[in-house]
């Protein structure tokens, strides 16, 4: 239902709840603002975008006086001038607001206003001059002789990010008389740094350290990307001036983070400038690696590939990144099942845990979903640490009253806001999570109907979970047995549930799949509720999706499935793509030792690095490619060196831990001669007699993978230019998946209970 | 005498009969929120129009902006002319800003105090340009001041209202708490059984609903409570030592501020129980009694030590207090004993007949003083309505309250009304007792009267009249009266203390001191039956006045203490609507339990606002600060 209202004179419409300012917004008038901040909740203090309405004596903000039929407003009267004017000319004295030489200069709401008002300082106001110091800041630059105290990073602190760093500070005057008036001082114990407050600063009071000096708001690129950093896959805008990245700034309002960055994605991108980082092919001559061309890098690489595979295509291994783009992945495992011709391809860790559960192996729910989530379960590494935006959203439902409850390998910063945080052993995950289950079945309180119409494997799970008594659980997690009853009986309390598990580096096994059964106990698949995983690696989600993985190809779809391959065959112009499972990765070390794999393709990962004993088999492989951004313990090991694009050096899509297949763009040139991965998979193959079509990250992803996959079917780079979409996403038309297994329509069918430990 | 006034006018040229004091305040000028009362002429409103700005710009939050920046020029221009560095272009410059903050601002701070600085100008131009033509500095007056708003001056105990729901609004839940107990020690009590007026004045009523201003006092505490991180403040240590008679919450009150500045004092208590009233006539359905303990218990940590079970003027008397070397007195002794309904038979010493605070206080002991299936409760206040809740949770399953008057006439809270009826109390109203039926020295039954109301009595309410020849019967197993309580001070208090017909305590209004100058009195025992909140506030009151005994050897009225009696005969009875284009909102309700389940059990009914929902409702406040000045004789 709409109603109209006059604005300047004119009838608009607008809907009940509307502020008049929204109103005007909407119907293109413009009103200035200055402490309007929407994302945190805050405004109506700055009384810049004031207006006159009938029957008001006093002027009103518009941002926080709501729209009435038949109001009459006009926005833009001498009378709303002066006040203004007066503010701003109040502002201009009561600061240092030297625009020559501030970084903010055309970036700065203040700055704006003066302009746009035609403010005019009178040189008869006290100028102020005390201010406090700010202490040194690796990130951000504080100076509060430009602050307005407009609250903004107060609400950005408290609202948005839920920090609390920064105290607010108003309150009667004579509150303030140390500190020289109502600064909003950061406790730097409590600031982690996220620059959530620098992002809505609207002055130069707060302005990232490392782009001091470095551009100009007019003289910078600004390129949206998603962020490299965690599988959240956060929105960033990268201003780059000259090929150099001057800063990081979120996207306002886009999916998943809305507006959202924390410290890792707005400030540490240096690691693209790391003097590791490769940036010329190399061939190992006489024991030593020497530059090369890449025409004989990659002649090279191609002739020795052939050579092994004339005796066995089997003797060949991959390892793939869960860094690298969508793009990158589908072309090696490409390379891998068309040109190589096995299916020895996969990554390590990553995202298909649930499918045997559930049957798609991904996150159920959205980031999207948590805020307005009712209880909370977040088990594993800490997210506030590890996946720090995605933590904002549950700590923004704690404030507005869900249940927490926090699991964690250690007390970390999310615990604090947690009703209940208990403290598990690394790799006791199934351990606890089974005697939670074994609670809800003991004390009757699962879901009976959900049980038997929608999952099975039930009985079977009864009988193993009957010998998993909390005692036991107890006894391997470290968690006391009254904590475990005091958990269960909250989880089963405030339903749906929506559960985050956070993998460390080393977790233990059957985590995910413990998790799906304390789901199917609590019926609670659906929005709000389900069991998700936030990846640690960007793309790990995507890798999987793309077929890194022994078994599958891309879109998950069965490397024995001979209608599959069919399509693979004919979409490939190839025949006999390999129906054989391959090797997986955890199988490579033996069969290196072994010698039935003599050559070992790594791209993006250090396993060497990361494990002795593959360091030790790899020593005998009679080849080792590896293709990454950066010199690695496995990289010194290798027989050919590729110079690979990092993020940020090349297009093509990430797809992040709730499914979300997300642009990531060129926002510089690669360093050195480094090229993007795609590229360098696509040359191989072509010097292995096979003439790939697509040239392009788009061309691969719009000809190729949604072309083929189902799955992804409906995304194409033109849909998200913009925000991403969620798989499954079948058509053109659909608006992607936020929530999968809707009221236990299992992908599966029905839900399997795995019994693990 | 009021010289000049433009106190209600509609700014200085507007309309309306200006008002001045009703009553003769040592009040020589005074300046506020709406305009300016002169009653001696040689006040000087330029250094006072300097003061009030100084007042104004010192209680500016800082939030709004036309406020913080606006009302700091207000002042620094008056700084300058009353230094004598003032220039014509000022008076002009501080009419435009005055004008501006009163026309942009956020709250009522910056709406209302450049209302008399304008009025001010307007009616004294020459004065101000007087003081900036002679350059010269212009001699500095005393004054006294008060931040108020409708919600404060409802309140006895004067809570910073709006100041605790803004911190709450903050998350700054200790500092809520702080401002709760700078004038009132017991929030957890009070946040759950205040009558509070504070929310028929709240502004906000007048535009959708009042602020949940008490539960948001309860929230503060509990949250308190849930940290565990409860702070007593800094204090000094003084000799002086204080008797107090009771510890209801008017004693507590007392020792609480005693105890602040570091006065030691022994409260006397007749029960094993600390609270009084509160603990034994309010169930705790309604007030845990662990809550009032622990308040109790704060009292004590801050210096005063209570003793239980003793009777003044049986186990000690005000002359052995004296000995004992207290060295002044504070009665607040309360209202214990019940009132005499006029009904045949009450005096009889029937099973089953028993006065409303026996019964109450019998079952707040532990005891279940009366049984049977049908119980008849006499009375229309919150006793009576504890009364018959009470009874219900005793097993009584037909449980009726009796009164002369009807619903619309009743005394009790409306919820409390409303929660009895949920709880299956049947009203039986326009009825009076006559007569009570025993047999075997045991309550069989009432005899009762309809009433019909006549003319408005004293009270204003219409006077219940017995109807002729309307007399009849209810059998029932036991009779409550409930229909007021009595004091007996002149029981205990020497002979030379001046007590009233009542037999209540006759004190000074403004500093509770008695007609001897070291005995001081609060609460019930000096103004009958009345509230929890007016016995924190006659307490708090009291302590002050002991203070300035102990410390000078008299007591009298503060200047504030004229002002604040100023403020309250010009609080305006009602509100205008001058907030038309105000966000209507709804306000945030306690869960309840339901009621049948509560009437099993003496656990607290009412639950409590969760943190987001009670910052949610703080946000809703309107702050209708304002800002007083008064230049005293």
């Amino acid at each position: 239902m709409h109603s109209t209202m006059l604005l300047d004179g004119r009838w608009v419409s607008f809907s009940p709840g509307q502020t008049i300012l929204e109103t005007a917004q909407a119907a293109g008038i413009y009103i200035p603002t200055l402490c309007y901040y929407n994302e945190g909740g805050h405004c109506d203090v700055c009384r810049i975008c004031v207006v006159e309405v009938e029957g008001s004596e006093r002027l009103l903000p518009s941002c926080s006086t709501q729209a009435r039929e038949g109001m009459e407003v006009w926005t833009n009267t001498e009378r709303v001038a002066i006040s203004r004017r007066r503010t701003i000319d109040m502002l201009l004295a009561s600061g240092r607001h030297a625009c020559l030489a501030c970084d903010a200069n055309g970036d700065c709401g203040l700055q704006d206003l003066a302009y746009n008002q035609e403010a005019a300082p009178s040189e008869s106001l006290p100028s102020k001059d005390r201010f406090p110091e700010a202490y040194d800041d690796p990130f951000i630059i504080r100076d509060y002789s430009k602050c307005i105290l407009c609250g903004r990073c107060v609400a950005a602190c408290a609202d948005v990010q839920v920090n609390d760093a920064i105290r607010n500070p108003f309150g009667r005057r004579e509150e303030h008389r140390d500190s020289g008036g109502w600064f909003p001082l950061p406790d730097p114990a409590k600031c982690v740094e996220c620059g959530q407050c620098v992002e809505t600063c609207p002055v130069g009071a707060l302005r990232e350290k490392a782009a001091r000096g470095a551009a100009r708001i007019w003289e910078t690129d600004r390129i949206r990307t998603t962020c490299s950093q965690c599988g959240v896959g956060c929105q960033q805008t990268v201003h780059a001036k000259d090929g150099k990245i001057a800063k990081i700034t979120a996207v306002r309002n886009a999916s998943p983070d809305m507006g959202r960055l924390c410290v890792k994605g707005r400030f540490l991108y240096d690691f693209i400038y790391g003097k590791d980082r490769l940036v010329l092919p190399q061939i190992r001559k006489g024991g030593k690696l020497r530059k090369a061309s890449w025409g004989d890098a990659l002649d090279l690489a191609a002739s020795r590939l052939k050579k092994i595979i004339r005796h066995s295509p089997d003797a060949v291994a991959g390892l793939c990144s869960t860094r690298a783009t969508n793009e990158d992945v589908y072309n090696m495992q490409k390379l891998f099942r068309a040109a190589i011709g096995t299916n020895n391809i996969d990554r390590i860790g990553g995202g298909n845990s649930l499918a045997a559960s559930l049957g798609l192996g991904a996150a159920t729910n959205s980031f999207g979903e948590i805020a307005s989530a009712r209880a909370i379960f977040c088990i594993g590494a800490d997210m506030a640490w590890e996946n720090p935006v995605a933590a904002t959203f549950v700590k923004n439902a704690v404030r507005s009253g869900a249940e927490l409850i926090v699991a964690g390998y250690e007390r970390g910063p999310l615990s604090g806001h947690a009703a209940v945080g208990a403290v598990i052993r690394k790799g006791s995950e199934a351990a606890f999570i089974n005697g939670l289950a074994s609670v809800l079945i003991s004390e009757g309180l699962y879901d009976r109907d959900f049980v038997s119409e929608r999952c099975e494997g039930f009985e079977e799970f009864r009988a193993f979970i009957s010998a998993y008594t909390p005692e036991r659980s107890a006894e391997v997690s470290g968690v006391d047995t009254e904590t475990i009853r005091d958990i269960a009986r909250r989880i089963a309390r405030t339903r749906p549930v929506v559960i985050y598990y956070v993998p460390a580096r080393v977790s233990g096994q059957g985590a995910a799949a413990s998790l799906a059964n304390l789901q199917m106990l609590l019926g609670g698949f659906g929005e709000g509720g389900g069991v998700n995983i936030i990846h640690r690696r960007a793309n790990a989600q995507g890798a999987c999706d793309m077929g890194a993985m022994p078994d599958m190809l891309p879109g998950y779809q069965s490397v024995q499935d001979v209608g599959i391959l069919e399509k693979f065959n004919r979409a490939w112009e190839v025949s006999g793509l390999s129906p054989k499972p391959g090797t997986a990765f955890s199988g490579v070390t033996d069969a290196l030792a072994g010698g039935s794999i003599k050559a070992f393709y790594c791209f993006g990962e250090d396993p060497a690095g990361d494990s002795p004993a593959f360091k030790e088999a790899l020593a005998s492989a009679e080849l080792v490619i590896c293709q990454d951004t950066q010199a690695t313990e496995t990289s010194r090991m290798a027989h050919i060196i590729l110079p690979s694009a990092a993020w940020c050096e090349a297009d093509g899509t990430f797809t992040n831990s709730e499914r979300r297949v997300s642009r990531v763009r060129k926002a510089k040139e690669p360093a050195g001669q480094a090229r993007p991965g795609w590229w360098i998979f696509r040359e191989i193959a072509g010097r292995m007699g096979q003439n790939w079509a697509s040239e392009s990250a788009r061309d691969i992803w719009d000809n190729e993978i949604s072309e083929l996959a189902p799955l992804f079917a409906g995304i194409t780079y033109r849909r998200i230019e913009g925000d991403g979409i969620q798989w499954p996403c079948p058509d053109g038309g659909h608006p992607g998946t936020k929530a999968l297994h809707k009221e236990g329509r299992f992908t599966r069918g029905k839900g399997l209970f795995i019994p693990c430990e | 005498m009021t010289v000049f006034s433009t106190w209600g006018t509609d700014g200085p040229s507007g309309a309306g009969a200006p008002i001045s004091f009703p009553q003769d305040l040592p009040i020589r000028a005074l300046m506020g929120w709406s305009g300016l009362i002169v009653s001696d002429e040689s006040v000087d409103i330029v250094d006072m129009t300097r003061e009030y700005a100084m007042r104004a710009k010192a209680e500016s939050c800082g939030q709004c902006f036309p406020c913080r920046m606006g009302t700091e020029e207000m002042a620094d221009i008056m700084e300058r002319i009353c230094d004598g560095r003032g220039v014509m272009e000022d008076i002009d410059r501080l009419e435009a800003v005055a004008g501006y903050v009163h026309e942009s601002s956020r709250c009522d701070i910056g709406l209302t105090s450049p209302h008399p600085v304008l009025d001010a100008i307007f009616s004294f131009r020459d004065r101000f340009i007087e003081a900036i033509r002679e350059a010269k500095p212009v001699p500095r007056g005393e004054y006294v001041w008060q931040v108020t708003a409708p919600c404060i001056s409802a309140c006895p105990t004067r809570v910073n209202i709006p100041g605790y729901v803004e911190k709450i609004r903050m998350r700054h839940w200790d500092e809520a708490i702080k401002i709760v107990r700078n004038t009132c020690c017991m929030p957890g009590t009070i946040g759950r059984v205040c009558v509070k007026d504070c929310e028929l004045k709240c502004r906000r009523g007048a535009i959708d609903e009042p602020i949940a201003i008490r539960h948001l006092k309860r929230v503060a505490a509990d949250v308190e409570l849930a940290s565990g991180k409860a702070s007593l403040p800094e204090r000094p240590s003084r000799d002086e030592k204080v008797a107090i008679v009771g510890a209801g919450p008017a004693g507590l009150s007392c020792a609480y501020y005693l105890g602040l500045q570091g006065y030691r004092s022994t409260i006397f208590e007749a029960l094993p129980e600390p609270g009084g009233m509160a603990a034994v006539g309010i169930p705790d359905y309604r007030l845990p009694r662990d809550i009032i303990r622990g308040e109790a218990a704060r009292v004590e940590a801050v210096g005063a030590e209570i003793r239980y079970s003793v009777k003044v003027g049986e186990d000690i008397t005000i002359p052995q207090m004296l000995e004992q070397g207290y060295k002044a007195v504070f009665i607040a002794a309360g209202a214990p004993n019940s009132s005499a309904m006029g009904c045949e038979g009450e005096d009889a010493g029937y099973r089953g007949y028993m006065p409303g605070v026996d019964f109450l206080r019998r079952i707040a002991f532990g005891e279940k003083p009366l049984s049977g299936r049908k119980i008849l409760v006499i009375g229309g206040g919150n006793v009576a309505m504890d009364c018959v809740r009470s009874a219900r949770r005793l097993g009584f399953t037909d449980v009726n309250l009796l009164y002369r008057r009807t619903e619309k006439e009743m005394p009790a809270d409306p919820f409390e009304i409303a929660d009895s009826k949920d709880e299956g109390v049947q009203f039986l109203t326009l009825v009076a007792p006559v007569r009570i039926h025993a047999s075997g020295g045991r309550v069989t039954a009432l005899e009762c009267v309809r009433m019909i109301l006549g003319k408005p009595d004293a009270s204003g309410r219409r006077k219940p009249i017995p109807e002729e020849n309307s007399n009849f019967i209810i059998d029932c197993d036991a009779i409550v009266p409930a229909i007021g309580q009595s004091c007996e001070v002149d029981r205990f208090v020497p002979e030379d203390v001046g007590v009233n017909k009542n037999r209540t305590l006759a004190v000074d209004p403004m500093t509770m001191r008695s007609s001897v100058p070291y005995i001081f009195g609060g609460g019930d025992c000096v103004t009958g039956p009345s509230t929890l909140v007016a016995a924190l506030a006659a307490g708090r009151r009291a302590a002050r006045s002991i203070m300035d005994y102990l410390e000078t050897g008299k007591s009298a009225p503060r200047g504030e203490d004229w002002l604040d009696q100023a403020v309250l005969s010009l609080s305006r009875p009602g509100h205008s609507d001058d907030a038309p284009f105000a966000v209507l909102t709804h306000r945030h309700h306690p869960p309840m339990t339901d009621p049948e389940t509560r009437i099993h059990s003496f656990a607290e009914v009412e639950g409590c606002l969760s943190p987001a929902e009670a910052r949610r409702e703080a946000g809703r406040c309107l702050r209708c600060y304002r800002i007083a000045i008064a230049a005293l004789r």
